[in-house]
């Protein structure tokens, strides 16, 4: 299968939804301040390219600096869970508890005590995005064969060199299916952090648009807002095949296998 | 060169609130560069003693011994190796024999360095920037045994290495296995339930009854050294060891768990 044809049936399923989308908004005559057609998004889109794109360059930052702020938190959160049997008693339900937070009413709270500057913007993108990161990495670093830790302790090894050469690269897969569901969060993240108290960013415009009723406009924001997000999950996926070769090495050969030859 | 000895080991697990006794006053000898195989049906608890000599188990009576001193429970005195080959999948085939090495405190390039010195001869050469995946199954148990040999211990410790391979890589790897030690010089304990692999390999058999473990019997393996392969394991004397241990085997009943 050559590369591009892989994207060639939900390509073909995007542009049938567009039209059925047109059709109905055509055919109903609904007026575009309801909804917009797809033709009607895109005209506008263009028109407010500069605005749109502008707007789109602070919340990309804050997504992607409140990712790598989950990453690190989440991996470190992770170790210390692994290591330390007391550290995970006290913080496991925590973390858990910490996903049920509302973070868009915490939002306004976390801006008055800290302040309108980015850090209590990362802070809301990092709450959404590190927990995926932090559970997967935790499975991972306890997937390693318990047999190879036990050859490593018999040679004498280190708990922190058996952690550096066999859990934590053991634990690079499940850290990554971590990371693209994460990056995933840390688009929506950005978007609420600058619904409230930003000058700035798609958060800040779409909320604008939608006072005066720009649907079209807004759509648009929105269109972008989800190629960022498809954009990140592709850099994550890039950097895992970089990162990792060996474990595409390892799936290639499970797929050739199932599939009989070689 | 050291030899090991495990003196009257026991050792109960407990087991849904029952105890299950494994090992019963075990003693087994390894003297410096001997070649000792412990002998047993599965289950009879070999890979626990195996541990227990390494250090990673302590047993509940009884001692380890290296060069007469007690080393029971402690660890980093001989190499051991498990059943698989649990080479590390993310590590290229030189780098992942360079971490026995590396592990006894090696720096990463003299490991590295040493590694590839030795891979001609453990037949794995061309083959040392390729990730374990791509390798054979004899290929990858010769990496990681070159891994336990290159770990700078004079006491292997070997719980079935050849156990997972096909009969002919087996056959194969056991003539090698004896060649490279005979040039390498390390004292052996190999674990086995192969009957043929210990008579081929061992200068002396402690045969285990199933479990609860007691040794049932010791053996001298009398065979002259080097052993070619297909003369020794259809000598008179190979046969006679053979009938002997699968009589004394045969007198227990053989119960797998």
């Amino acid at each position: 299968m050559k590369p591009w044809t892989r994207y060639l049936p939900s390509a073909a399923l995007l542009v049938i939804a567009g039209l059925a989308w047109q059709w109905i908004v055509t055919a109903r005559h609904i007026p575009s301040f309801i909804l917009p057609g797809p033709v009607d998004i895109a005209q506008t889109a263009w028109r407010l390219r500069s605005l749109l794109l502008t707007n789109a360059l602070p919340t990309t930052e804050i997504a992607v600096l409140g990712f790598l702020v989950a990453l690190a938190a989440g991996v470190l959160l992770a170790i210390a869970i692994h290591l330390s049997r007391v550290v995970e008693l006290a913080l496991y339900p925590l973390i858990i508890a910490s996903q049920a937070i509302p973070v868009l009413a915490l939002a306004p709270i976390m801006l008055l005590v800290l302040g309108f500057t980015i850090g209590p913007k990362l802070i809301i993108v990092a709450l959404i995005c590190f927990f995926p990161i932090t559970v997967n990495t935790v499975d991972g670093l306890r997937a390693v064969d318990p047999d190879l830790i036990r050859m490593m302790r018999s040679l004498g090894a280190h708990r922190l060199t058996i952690l550096r050469e066999a859990e934590l690269p053991g634990a690079l897969p499940y850290l990554f299916s971590g990371a693209k569901v994460a990056v995933t969060f840390s688009v929506i993240g950005a978007l609420y952090s600058e619904y409230v108290g930003s000058t700035e960013g798609l958060g800040y415009l779409m909320t604008q648009l939608q006072n005066q009723f720009e649907t079209g406009a807004l759509f648009g924001a929105m269109a972008l807002l989800t190629a960022i997000g498809v954009a990140l999950f592709a850099a994550v996926t890039l950097a895992e095949r970089l990162l990792i070769p060996w474990h595409r090495d390892e799936r290639a050969a499970l797929y050739t296998n199932r599939k009989g030859y070689r | 060169m050291k030899g090991i000895e495990a003196r009257e080991i026991s050792r109960t697990f407990r087991v849904d609130g029952h105890a299950l006794p494994v090992l019963c006053g075990v003693s087994v000898a390894a003297p410096p560069g001997g070649f000792v195989a412990v002998l047993g049906p599965s289950g009879s608890g070999k890979s626990t003693l195996l541990s227990i000599m390494a250090g990673l188990d302590r047993p509940d009576a009884g001692r380890v011994v290296v060069d007469g001193r007690d080393v029971t429970g402690r660890l980093g005195l001989a190499g051991y190796m498990p059943q698989r080959d649990l080479l590390l999948p993310w590590r290229r085939t030189l780098d992942n024999v360079a971490l026995g090495p590396e592990l006894s405190g090696m720096s990463r390039a003299d490991a590295r360095r040493l590694a590839a010195s030795h891979f001609p001869r453990f037949g794995l050469a061309g083959f040392e920037r390729a990730y374990p995946r791509t390798l054979s199954g004899g290929m990858r148990q010769r990496a990681a045994l070159l891994r336990t040999f290159l770990s700078e211990r004079e006491i292997l410790l070997l719980d079935e290495p050849l156990g997972a391979l096909d009969a002919m890589t087996r056959m194969d790897l056991q003539s090698w296995l004896l060649d490279v030690w005979e040039e390498m010089r390390k004292t052996i304990v190999l674990v086995t339930h192969d009957v043929d692999e210990a008579i081929y390999l061992a200068d002396r058999i402690y045969l285990l009854s199933s479990r609860p473990a007691r040794v049932s019997a010791v053996l001298d393996v009398d065979l002259r050294r080097p052993r070619p392969y297909d003369e020794i394991v259809t000598s008179t004397r190979f046969l006679s060891l053979k009938r002997e241990i699968l009589g004394l085997l045969g007198h227990r009943p053989v119960v797998t768990t």
